[in-house]
């Protein structure tokens, strides 16, 4: 692990605390302690909303296994020292994302990213997406027209509700993961609503 | 037909997918997703935004990722995948046990197929381990018990999905349910305690000077060498208790004598909320033990009931929004190891279709306007139908 990167995941542990769990304190002692059947847990419960949410910034599903591995090994390697300053979801979050951010900083591939995200409206709501309508029977017209206004929100919204309801982490999390204030994910929160709102009032549903 | 348009109607659909509040305020809020399939739909798909974007963006492998994990730091390789094997019947002898730490193993059903949804937020209940593999911990709030010896209590748990074999430390074999808990107090001498949330199935070793005891919900069970399983998950309603061999003496916790029943090979017994206990002989108790092979036993089971057992088997989260389909009743054995094949296949025989997204699984009737009428009232037919 890189001094840089392993540094990068302890600016996710300094923040507000919230009140900690039972759970966690119980999941993180057991970690310290080298129990690596926790760790399997910690790894497989979080494993796929990290990478949907790393996947979201660096655009390449290699990248981004590479990237969460690389997270969790570093967690694992220095477990003895292992203290999350806010909730365990939260560090991970705030960890992988600046795993993404510094891999994006290094790799130049800034621009090429920013090109892709300035599309990304675009990309995502041309014919290769709605290919997959076909395999999965919908039950009504009304989630299509769901899914396309989550389609066309602008990247960084729908990643907070990717945050908000595939990974169910608060408002406090989401602020502290992604860098901003709690009215600054509520007010996302809010545009991304009162926008699929709008979409699905102009829908009517045949009859 | 309205849509979410509505302000409120969305909020609240955002604030369930987002896992808010207390349970009894998602259990209402799940009732009323459930009025109509529309907002089960929604719901799917607000758990999946990452792939409504990008198909790239979901279909992570986790299983395979945690093995190069674990390879790269040379980690044990621990919980086993697929299904459980068949537990091995052994007789042991009473003065066998030997002081020697439980055994445990884990096992996980497989929820994923082509792609793996995200299960942040939804363990029930955290496995916890202490040094080595074994998942016992101190329990902070022993159940009360007469018997105040200073022994500690120990507790197992799985989360929904994870099943657990353990050997005790008299040699008593526990199969450990999805989503149960177990606390375990064996002292060096006198009684042996467990207490149960959840389902398990026990194979006893007897020992006449340490009587075992079993306590889930309001019922007590005292052993005399036997095999038997305990279904008492909260909310039920009752506790039932099945006898594979050897003989079980049932209980409420009130210790009231009318209650007592003795129950053998083939009976199964229940103790209902209040305290009333029931007893049938002659049944067909395999239903009650196939899952420990991996199997599922549905014999008449009304699919409200199966829904919210494949819920906790395979973790999932099943959104039925014609509630006329929660009393149809499911006769089916179910090698219970693909959550595709066992969703078709109690689905199928209902004229019911599926819809699975992640963890969300929306259950219908097979065609589309054949019963779910625009208003979400039931069409009683079908109602008498499933009586």
């Amino acid at each position: 692990m890189s001094q840089r990167a392993y540094r990068s995941d302890e600016d996710a542990t300094t923040s507000i605390a919230p009140p900690r769990t039972d759970e966690e304190r119980r999941v993180i002692a057991a970690l310290r302690a080298g129990d690596s059947v926790v760790f399997e847990w910690l790894f497989s419960s979080h494993y796929d909303a990290l990478c949907a949410f790393v996947y979201s910034y660096v655009r390449s599903r290699e990248t981004t296994e590479d990237l969460v591995q690389d997270l969790f090994a570093s967690i694992w390697e220095n477990r003895d020292r292992w203290l999350p300053g806010g909730t365990i979801r939260q560090y991970l979050f705030t960890a992988a994302r600046n795993r993404a951010l510094t891999y994006l900083r290094h790799e130049v591939v800034v621009r090429r990213f920013e090109d892709v995200a300035a599309r990304d409206p675009v990309l995502l709501s041309d014919g290769r997406m709605t290919e997959r309508a076909d395999d999965l029977a919908h039950f009504d017209e009304l989630t299509t027209a769901f899914e396309d206004a989550v389609r066309a929100l602008p990247a960084k919204r729908r990643r907070v509700l990717l945050l908000r309801w595939e990974a169910q982490l608060t408002h406090a999390e989401i602020a502290h993961v992604l860098g901003i204030s709690v009215k600054g994910v509520e007010t996302q929160i809010g545009r991304a609503m009162r926008f699929i709102r709008e979409r699905l009032a102009s829908f009517r549903p045949r009859g | 037909m309205s849509t979410p348009e509505h302000d409120d109607e969305l909020e609240r659909l955002a604030r369930y997918a987002a896992g808010e509040g207390s349970a009894e305020e998602r259990a209402a809020l799940r009732s009323w997703i459930e009025e109509r399939p529309e907002r089960a739909a929604i719901i799917a798909a607000m758990r999946d935004v990452a792939r409504i974007a990008d198909p790239q963006a979901a279909g992570w492998d986790a299983r395979s990722a945690w093995s190069a994990l674990a390879t790269r730091l040379a980690l044990p390789s621990t919980a086993a995948p697929g299904p459980a094997p068949a537990p091995e019947l052994r007789t042991r002898s009473p003065r066998e046990w030997a002081p020697k730490p439980p055994k445990i193993a884990f096992f996980e059903s497989k929820r994923r197929t082509r792609w793996r949804p995200a299960a942040i937020a939804t363990a029930a209940a955290i496995v916890f381990m202490s040094a080595g593999s074994l998942a016992l911990w101190r329990s902070e709030h022993p159940a009360p018990s007469r018997a105040a010896a200073e022994q500690p209590w120990r507790e197992y748990a799985t989360r929904r999905g994870q099943r657990a074999t353990i050997e005790l430390l008299d040699g008593t074999h526990v199969d450990l349910g999805v989503d149960s808990r177990l606390r375990v107090r064996m002292p060096e001498a006198g009684t042996r305690e467990i207490v149960l949330e959840g389902e398990a199935v026990f194979d006893v070793a007897h020992d006449s000077l340490r009587p075992l005891t079993v306590r889930a919900g309001n019922a007590l069970m005292k052993d005399i060498g036997t095999r038997f399983n305990v279904r008492a998950y909260p909310g039920a309603g009752s506790v039932k208790v099945a006898v594979a061999s050897g003989l079980v003496q049932l209980n409420d916790t009130a210790g009231a004598p009318s209650s007592e029943l003795l129950l053998a090979a083939g009976d199964l017994g229940s103790i209902n909320e209040s305290g009333q206990a029931k007893l049938r002989h002659g049944v067909d108790t395999t239903q009650f033990f196939a899952w420990t092979q991996g199997r599922l036993v549905f014999d008449r089971t009304p699919f409200g009931e199966a829904a919210t057992r494949l819920e906790r088997w395979f973790d999932i989260e099943m959104l039925i929004p014609d509630s006329s389909i929660a009393s149809r009743r499911l006769t089916a054995t179910i090698a219970a190891q693909n959550v595709e094949e066992v969703l078709a296949a109690v689905t199928l025989p209902l004229h019911l279709r599926y819809e699975r997204r992640g963890r969300v699984v929306v259950v219908e009737p097979r065609s589309t306007g054949d019963s779910v009428s625009p208003r979400g009232v039931k069409n009683p037919s079908k109602d008498e139908r499933s009586r």
